[in-house]
């Protein structure tokens, strides 16, 4: 697992917190699917306020990390490198 | 091998799903209705935005989605635990979450979960003429 330092966030609010989410996940998507060495396909990864906080193959390991970082789960987000987000969900 | 079946409801096939809960009390169980035509790259189920505040790990990333009429909107997805105890699955996965969910029952679980975790599924009719979906697992 790469850990990454933790950003204290107390001070941000949960709606800044999920933006800044939002604009790393798509950051990271868009190195992995370029082919960035820094991501491995089916790794999942941890964000607190944008930042990187935990990266593992392994769920409950980034799960924890984040917990133990961040009691409050609405400022974290996870999600699993190597899928392909450029296809809508579709919902009939 | 194991394998597990349930009748259909209101004429659709349906898995019931225990999620468990993000405090770690228990779990929430839920009978998702199977629909193919709900898909996409990441997401394995469709749950209500209440249950998805009761089993969400933690968010996931807000998704492009279209609906019906082909309207593009960006959902918001949370990140749950899905287990069914009688086919000794507990796996991680992401659920869309809707403020009204379609269908008739607590939520959609698509094809990708089947392709995922199961090696066979199938419908069949039980003695009493009744449908059932089936999965298994090896």
């Amino acid at each position: 697992m790469l850990y990454f330092k933790v950003v204290p966030q107390r001070a941000m609010s949960v709606d800044e917190a999920r933006r800044l989410n939002q604009q790393a996940f798509e950051r990271i998507w868009q190195e992995a699917k370029a082919g960035s060495p820094k991501w491995t396909k089916g790794q999942w990864i941890g964000l607190l306020a944008g930042q990187v906080v935990a990266a593992s193959l392994k769920f409950d390991e980034v799960l924890g990390a984040i917990r133990q970082a961040e009691p409050d789960p609405r400022r974290g987000m996870m999600f699993r490198v190597g899928e392909d987000y450029d296809q809508p969900v579709r919902v009939l | 091998m194991a394998r597990e079946s349930w009748a259909y409801v209101k004429g659709v096939p349906v898995v019931e799903v225990a999620f468990e809960l993000a405090d770690g009390s228990g779990t929430l169980v839920r009978r998702l209705q199977v629909d193919t035509g709900f898909y996409g790259p990441l997401a394995s189920f469709v749950l209500s935005q209440a249950d998805c505040q009761a089993v969400e790990m933690l968010p996931g990333p807000f998704l492009h989605s279209l609906d019906a009429h082909g309207n593009a909107m960006l959902q918001p997805t949370a990140v749950v635990r899905a287990t069914i105890p009688s086919l000794n699955l507990r796996t991680e996965g992401v659920a869309v979450c809707m403020a009204t969910v379609p269908g008739e029952h607590d939520g959609l679980v698509g094809l990708r979960f089947l392709d995922e975790h199961f090696a066979r599924w199938g419908s069949e009719r039980d003695s009493s003429g009744n449908r059932r979906l089936w999965l298994e697992r090896t």
